[in-house]
């Protein structure tokens, strides 16, 4: 077989080769496409990684009784050197509401979706709410307090 | 998330430009890089046999190690084979993995030929005629037409080579894979040209 490394095959293929090129490719966006979210859900990862993170561990899994209206939802427990962030979740509506603890008050957390971030700032207690959350794959971004110190990103959990 | 390209574009070239610029300092030009050669290393990820989830980890794996290893890529030109050659070499490293665990999933053009959602997909004679004949192929040739079909004329050689098959095995006539299904679809009066 020979190996032709510069030879452009397109001058030996006429409109016939083309047209059947550009119907395979055709077909296959339409039988197999990425997901829409692809490139926006790299892009995420790759803004992600460059933030240079601890990442949180998960600590535990358990389930408990979260509010009257609901029976049970998840609790999730993550841990990092400095942090600890407890999330749980309950249905409202087609979406969620997300509860979270984490250890002090005024810390900035962020809930993200996708490629979509919603931010919470911790109460005295610690607790933090987002409303309206849609279902699927989460994780959290915390920032301490001490702007030196390097944020924590949570591994992803299904809700 | 292009249809595949036409004749007036290249997707090779365009990225190279990119590539070039992001190695400049631009690095906001990651980007539209990204936007524009995601799908086309998601149909090699797909086009290596790996289930929706793998070529989708695979690809945005294969993204974290350009931005860490961008600077060790010299030329510009070479991005997209670069891009190509790590698909491969991580579909690989993949498959050997979930062999160990649990059967390796085919993907649906090779696993079920019957028919079922792929063939409800298939809109008009045309396209139902492409797809038997394309299936008749051998996977080797399938995987190769899907992955050159990503771009346009300008970009089969580079695309071809970025799957690792070495120009002269599709060059230099149209090549053996793509002859056959040419010569199937001339004979079938149910395909026609666009």
């Amino acid at each position: 077989m020979e190996y032709i490394v510069n030879e452009p095959i397109s001058q030996h293929m006429d409109w016939i080769d083309e047209d059947i090129l550009a119907q395979l490719g055709a077909l296959f966006t339409v039988l197999d496409p990425p997901s829409e979210t692809l490139a926006e859900d790299t892009l995420f990862a790759l803004s992600m990684a460059s933030l240079d993170a601890e990442l949180a561990t998960l600590q535990e899994t358990s389930l408990l009784a979260m509010r009257a209206d609901v029976t049970t939802a998840d609790s999730v427990t993550f841990t990092s050197s400095a942090l600890q962030l407890m999330v749980s979740a309950s249905s409202e509506g087609d979406a969620l509401r997300v509860d979270g603890w984490i250890t002090g008050g005024g810390l900035k957390v962020e809930l993200i979706s996708g490629a979509t971030s919603y931010t919470a700032i911790s109460d005295v207690h610690g607790r933090l709410v987002w409303d309206s959350v849609p279902r699927g794959r989460l994780r959290f971004l915390m920032h301490p307090a001490n702007e030196d110190s390097r944020p924590v990103l949570t591994p992803v959990i299904e809700f | 998330m292009g249809p595949a390209m036409n004749r007036t574009t290249s997707l090779v070239r365009e990225a190279a430009i990119l590539f070039e610029e992001y190695g400049d300092g631009h690095r906001d030009r990651i980007e539209p890089l990204v936007r524009l050669l995601s799908p086309t290393l998601w149909h090699m990820a797909r086009a290596c046999g790996l289930s929706q989830a793998d070529a989708e980890d695979v690809v945005q794996s294969v993204w974290m190690t350009l931005v860490a290893k961008a600077g060790t890529i010299r030329d510009p030109q070479t991005i997209v084979a670069w891009l190509g050659t790590s698909v491969r070499r991580e579909a690989w490293r993949v498959s050997r993995e979930n062999r160990r665990s649990v059967p390796r999933e085919d993907f649906p053009e090779h696993a079920d030929p019957s028919p079922g959602p792929v063939e409800a997909a298939l809109r008009s004679e045309t396209e139902r005629a492409l797809w038997r004949h394309f299936t008749q192929l051998t996977p080797r040739c399938q995987a190769l037409l899907r992955v050159i079909s990503r771009g346009g004329a300008p970009d089969y050689s580079a695309l071809a080579a970025a799957w690792g098959m070495p120009v002269g095995s599709i060059g230099p006539t149209r090549g053996r894979c793509l002859d056959t299904l040419r010569k199937a679809l001339l004979a079938d009066p149910e395909w026609s040209t666009s």
